[in-house]
């Protein structure tokens, strides 16, 4: 969303992302129970290159698309890259583009924040809660990188302990009634054990939003938020996703036909799923693709995947993600 | 102590029953004096809305030092209803639904005149009965029964409607009968409460003034419109409207109305959806904003109000879901205003020349918000992006003045800004500069 990390990045060279968004596309694409995904709305950041949109319109085949963004300075570059027409940019901040939104259409929405979580980012998600038709998909992704003690003390001071100073510091970008009144000791520097803390935060702004949504209504009409996804994974920076179907109880079946648990990297609860992708060649990767599916036999054959040139590390973290390891080369054109 | 002389296991009744005289104090404490009177406005608007044509009702109040009376030609009450309910204390839970109905808590009526002085009559014409009640509080607070004595009259009167009156008067309702604003603050008070009432021919009047309906205006126009839904939430039927209204700090915010009884007005709180959520506190910024939501049902046990109907009951299921409701049409309004006051602000300097959402607000129309169309989604015109050139940013920071005098002396500058500029400058050129 924001100029800054477009400027640092070209998006679609990020391992991770490339797979987690892959990932992402194939939960999407189940999403079909809901309705046909050609009438579905799409809400991202796109930024300069599109990335998720483009991927989205191919694959789901959605026509209504609409990026956020926020940097007024650049109008007409972003209108430039505009990889296909039915793309409609919103030069808003996201409360404000997402508050006017026309909500008749069901949406899938992606939102790729840059930064940490903040109060923004809540808001996000309640403006989306609160509009969304049922079948609707949100999603957020955001900077989970575990606090640094040292720097943590030098800021509040000496005296407290390592939960008080993680709180404190969560409370100058979070509205304290989200916070969780609680968080472990130990373990918090841990970044699936942090990015636990963040999740615990979007859910209880979640949990919130839809009591008093539901507060008043039928017991079939009630909303209910089933998350779908939460990764960890890194390409520099530590960063997490989490993502959700909303629907009403009366849908309910609708959404146990997506089966969104039949993949491996479906995750409803506090474990996150992490994406690791293993440094390889390509001399590597066509070695390791050829063996795929694993089977525990292969592992260890040193004829097939010779010790001294493949770690049982990589090989394992191949296996889990082949069906999305991005295949990167250089193009040059004149 | 001995236990011989204890008679264990023998039952001693203690008398809990509340004394008349508590019981009224309590009752006639938490209410003021220009409510107390609107809760009589409030039943008399009930029998007028049960004959669902306000058009020739109306409802007169009359107010002296000696004397209170408050008379309508809107139906009086049934009998068996002042027999069972009316002067009951609480309504009893087999009561009747008395459907689409303002008053409710069985409080009302009994509250007001005990507020009110010593000695009251009620008198109904009813299309089925006539009756009279004659109480002299004083009496009454002697004699251990908790009864009134109900005499049926002739039921000979074209007329239906019922006659309160209430005369030796406490002394504080006395004095408070005899002050100008007084009677100006229930005028007001009435005109809020029942605007919609009014505005649907009922005739309100006090001491032979007719009280006028206090609207809620909005603008309206091609540029700007009224966003607003209808949903039915567990059985309640909610219309939400919003838009921009005349600027007023006071009077912009939400309005809330059960039954066409008006319970909050210009709410600015929480209660009503600011500062929470990412919505703002409200601000001079938003004086714009006028929000009304009607909550209509029969069985208006289902609505948010307290029993002092001066209130939302914000634990009420159906409130919190139409909360939900307000803020997504808050959030829709709320950018243009944030927007209108930047407009205003760079007109100001001189940064655009041109002030098209100000203009468009100046020249809309500005209607009742009841007669206004809405949709779901908000027109509003948009604002103009200053020219500007964002090289350039304004620093400010402190520093100990001893320090800064030093510098001054060695630069020979004369001015704080100087020294700011000339010390950037020198660390740019040394450290940054390739």
């Amino acid at each position: 969303m924001s100029s800054n990390s477009g400027n640092i990045i070209n998006y679609s060279v990020r391992p991770a992302k490339n797979v987690e968004r892959k990932m992402i596309r194939d939960l999407f694409l189940r999403l079909r129970s809901f309705g046909e995904l050609t009438n579905f709305q799409y809400i991202g950041f796109g930024a300069k290159y599109f990335v998720d949109f483009v991927m989205f319109h191919k694959h789901l085949h959605i026509k209504k698309m609409i990026s956020i963004e926020k940097d007024r300075g650049n109008v007409e570059r972003y209108e430039f890259n505009k990889p296909f027409g039915c793309i409609d940019i919103k030069n808003e901040q996201s409360n404000d583009a997402l508050s006017k939104i026309n909500y008749d259409k069901k949406v899938i929405c992606w939102l790729d924040y840059d930064g940490v979580l903040t109060n923004n980012v809540l808001t996000d998600v309640v403006i989306l809660l609160e509009n969304a038709k049922s079948g609707s998909t949100i999603s957020v992704s955001y900077n989970s990188h575990p606090y640094q003690p040292l720097k943590l003390k030098e800021k509040y001071g000496d005296d407290l302990s390592q939960s008080e100073l993680i709180l404190k510091e969560l409370g100058c970008s979070i509205r304290k009634e989200m916070l969780p009144t609680k968080i472990l000791e130990q373990g918090t520097l841990k970044r699936h054990n942090f990015s636990k803390i963040l999740r615990s935060i979007i859910f209880n702004q979640i949990d919130k939003t839809l009591l008093n949504k539901n507060a008043g209504l039928k017991n079939d009409e009630k909303w209910i938020f089933s998350q779908i996804m939460f990764f960890d994974y890194k390409d520099g920076a530590y960063m997490s996703t989490i993502g959700g179907v909303l629907y009403q109880k009366c849908d309910e079946e609708l959404f146990n036909n997506c089966s969104f648990d039949s993949f491996d990297f479906y995750k409803s609860e506090d474990e996150s799923y992490s994406i690791e992708v293993p440094n390889l060649t390509i001399k590597e990767i066509n070695r390791l693709r050829e063996n795929m599916p694993l089977t525990e036999f292969d592992i260890d054959n040193q004829a097939i995947f010779p010790k001294t040139i493949f770690s049982e590390a990589d090989i394992l973290k191949f296996s889990k993600i082949y069906k999305y390891f991005p295949s990167f080369s250089e193009v040059e054109s004149a | 102590m001995s236990t011989s002389e204890v008679d264990s296991g023998k039952i001693q009744i203690v008398d809990a029953n509340p004394t008349k005289d508590f019981f009224i104090t309590m009752l006639t404490r938490d209410i003021t004096l220009v409510r107390s009177i609107i809760d009589l406005v409030d039943n008399s608007v009930d029998a007028a809305n049960a004959s669902e044509d306000l058009e020739n009702k109306w409802i007169k109040i009359t107010l002296s030092d000696t004397k209170f009376s408050i008379q309508d030609n809107c139906g009086g009450i049934a009998e068996d209803i002042a027999m069972k309910q009316a002067f009951r204390f609480g309504r009893p839970s087999d009561a009747e639904d008395s459907i689409h109905s303002v008053g409710r808590f069985g409080v009302g009526m009994k509250r007001t005149l005990f507020k009110l002085g010593q000695n009251f009559v009620v008198t109904s014409h009813h299309q089925e009965s006539s009756f009279e009640i004659s109480v002299d509080v004083n009496t009454w607070l002697s004699e251990p029964e908790w009864e009134f004595e109900l005499v049926e009259l002739e039921n000979d009167s074209d007329d239906l409607g019922a006659i309160i009156e209430v005369s030796n008067l406490h002394q504080s309702v006395m004095e408070q009968f005899t002050l100008n604003s007084f009677i100006n603050d229930l005028d007001d008070e009435i005109g809020l409460a029942h605007f919609k009432g009014i505005n649907n021919g009922l005739q309100i009047s006090i001491n032979g003034t007719n009280v006028e309906a206090d609207n809620i205006m909005i603008k309206q126009s091609e540029k700007l419109n009224i966003v607003g839904i209808e949903k039915n939430i567990g059985g309640v039927d909610v219309t939400i409207r919003a838009g921009i209204g005349p600027r007023d700090k006071h009077e912009g915010g939400w309005y809330i109305v059960c039954n066409g009884r008006l319970i909050a007005a210009a709410d600015q709180s929480k209660l009503t959806g600011w500062d929470a959520d990412g919505i703002q506190k409200y601000h001079p910024d938003y004086a714009y904003f006028r929000g009304i939501v009607d909550f209509e049902c029969d069985d208006s046990d289902k609505l948010p109000w307290t029993t002092t109907k001066t209130g939302v009951d914000s634990d009420n299921g159906v409130y919190r879901s139409a909360r939900t409701e307000m803020r997504s049409i808050m959030r829709k309004i709320i950018p243009f205003l944030k927007e209108k006051a930047k407009e205003t602000s760079d007109f100001n300097k001189e940064l655009i020349g041109e002030k098209p959402m100000d203009e468009a607000i100046e020249s809309a129309e500005e209607i009742n918000i009841f007669e206004a169309e809405y949709s779901q989604n908000f027109i509003s015109p948009e604002g103009i992006q200053p020219n500007q050139i964002l090289d350039e940013t304004t620093v400010t920071y402190k520093i100990p003045t001893d320090e800064l005098d030093l510098v001054k002396e060695i630069l020979g500058a004369s001015t704080a800004k100087e020294v700011g500029l000339e010390t950037f400058n020198y660390f740019y050129e040394n450290e940054c500069e390739d």
